[in-house]
């Protein structure tokens, strides 16, 4: 049974940056350093109108694909995770398929799933290699929040920044490869990260477009993603390590065996949190939000991305990697990094549209 | 268990108001220099004191009064 190994990643961020001086003007100095000193996120990274998530994940997957010289047709298995597509119908899987040149023999689909996204789409392309559909498999996840937030949203606009990361799944040789997989639904707190106006159950009108202030002056229609800060703080940092610890049990190791955990990144502080109750010591630790934000569903891949390039992730690493949100869900895998390492792409992270 | 005048000390202290502002009714974002920050701070420095908060009360925390009932219960 053939099983997957991740065998090149590469991410990318808008060049345009939303600083703190301008969200300062927006809402205050005091709120603005105030969320900040606990998200540990100085500055986001957002979409110029009319660039979307698909733009930003052709950027991240063309430039993978180019750095790696991986021939178009060797593809076989596309991926997108996103919630922020550009089309209800079709799912952007097929846009992207288009785009990037990719044959016909080529399994395209999309996966709607938020924050814990990765994981997810790492165990769909387990999956398929595992029934032999697949032998080369370019995940997608990519998102671009910011349209979708109300820009009088403080408790969202102050931590979301837009991102995308493209993967390629090869199949594994020897110990390498995705070792294990955790996953669990706690849909009593789907409401706590929603969009309301945005599908069948409550179609876009005059009603939902009026934007409302909240007793905290943040205002939201709803046509504007939703978050209720209190209640995914309180999962998050309950709930998270105790999966892990399920997680690390099933696979049969602990914190001392691995190399890197790596985390969604919400905010520093949950972060912070969920590293100390499970005893995660700092050179285990990888943060990556300070200058882009919460990169939504490209989050916990991104870090993993980062970390590459930072040239944190040795040949031969053990790498836990846990992912949370919408749903309420979480996702844990574990993977073994291959012998020949995974070499950062030699190219920029930054994607300026086309003018 | 937690007496009442524990749980407004204590989130006095947090909040870094004086106790008195505390009463049942008192809305937690009309206390002086109030945000989301300190609500989150308010829930760990809460769970740290033993108050046992699940994710749907987290969720509707509001008023003192409200934290007042999650060690009532």
């Amino acid at each position: 049974m053939l099983r997957a190994a991740i065998t090149a990643i590469h991410h990318c961020v808008p060049t345009r940056r939303l600083t703190e001086a301008e969200l300062e003007a927006r809402f205050g100095a005091k709120n603005v350093q105030s969320i900040a000193k606990l998200s540990g996120i100085h500055e986001r990274r957002i979409v110029e109108p009319g660039t979307t998530a698909a733009d930003l994940g052709f950027a991240a997957a063309e430039r993978l694909l180019a750095g790696r010289n991986i021939p178009r047709e060797t593809i076989d298995l596309l991926i997108v995770a996103t919630q922020t597509g550009d089309y209800q119908i079709p799912g952007t899987a097929y846009v992207l398929h288009e785009r990037l040149k990719l044959s016909q023999h080529c399994i395209a689909y999309d996966l709607n799933q938020g924050c814990a996204a990765f994981p997810y789409a790492l165990a769909m392309a387990q999956g398929q290699f595992a029934a032999g559909l697949a032998k080369c498999a370019l995940i997608i996840n990519t998102d671009a929040l910011s349209g979708i937030i109300h820009p009088q949203d403080r408790t969202l606009v102050t931590l979301h920044g837009d991102g995308a990361v493209a993967t390629l799944l090869e199949v594994a040789k020897g110990e390498e490869g995705l070792l294990g997989f955790h996953f669990g639904t706690d849909s009593a707190g789907w409401r706590y990260l929603c969009l309301p106006a945005s599908g069948a159950r409550q179609p876009r009108s005059e009603e939902t477009r009026k934007a409302i202030a909240d007793e905290t002056g943040n205002v939201r229609s709803a046509e504007h993603f939703q978050m209720n800060g209190q209640a995914i703080f309180h999962f998050a940092i309950h709930k998270v390590p105790e999966v892990t610890n399920e997680a690390l049990k099933k696979f049969g190791v602990t914190v001392a065996d691995l190399d890197l955990v790596v985390l969604h990144q919400a905010n520093r502080f949950m972060i912070e949190q969920i590293y100390k109750k499970l005893g995660v010591p700092a050179e285990k630790q990888f943060f990556y939000l300070e200058n882009v934000g919460n990169l939504s569903g490209a989050s916990s891949p991104a870090v993993l991305s980062e970390a590459v390039r930072q040239g944190k992730v040795k040949p031969g690493a053990l790498v836990l990697l846990a992912a949370f949100g919408v749903g309420l869900s979480w996702g844990l895998v574990l993977i073994r990094i291959g012998q020949d390492g995974l070499a950062p792409i030699a190219a920029s992270t930054d994607y300026t549209p086309a003018t | 268990m937690i007496s009442d005048e524990q749980l407004r000390q204590t989130v006095a202290r947090e909040l870094r108001i004086p106790a008195e502002l505390l009463q049942a009714d008192t809305v937690l974002y009309t206390l002086p220099g109030f945000d989301s920050v300190q609500l989150l701070m308010l829930m760990v420095a809460l769970e740290e004191i033993g108050v046992k908060l699940p994710t749907n009360e987290a969720a509707n925390l509001r008023t003192f009064g409200d934290i007042l009932a999650l060690e009532r219960r």
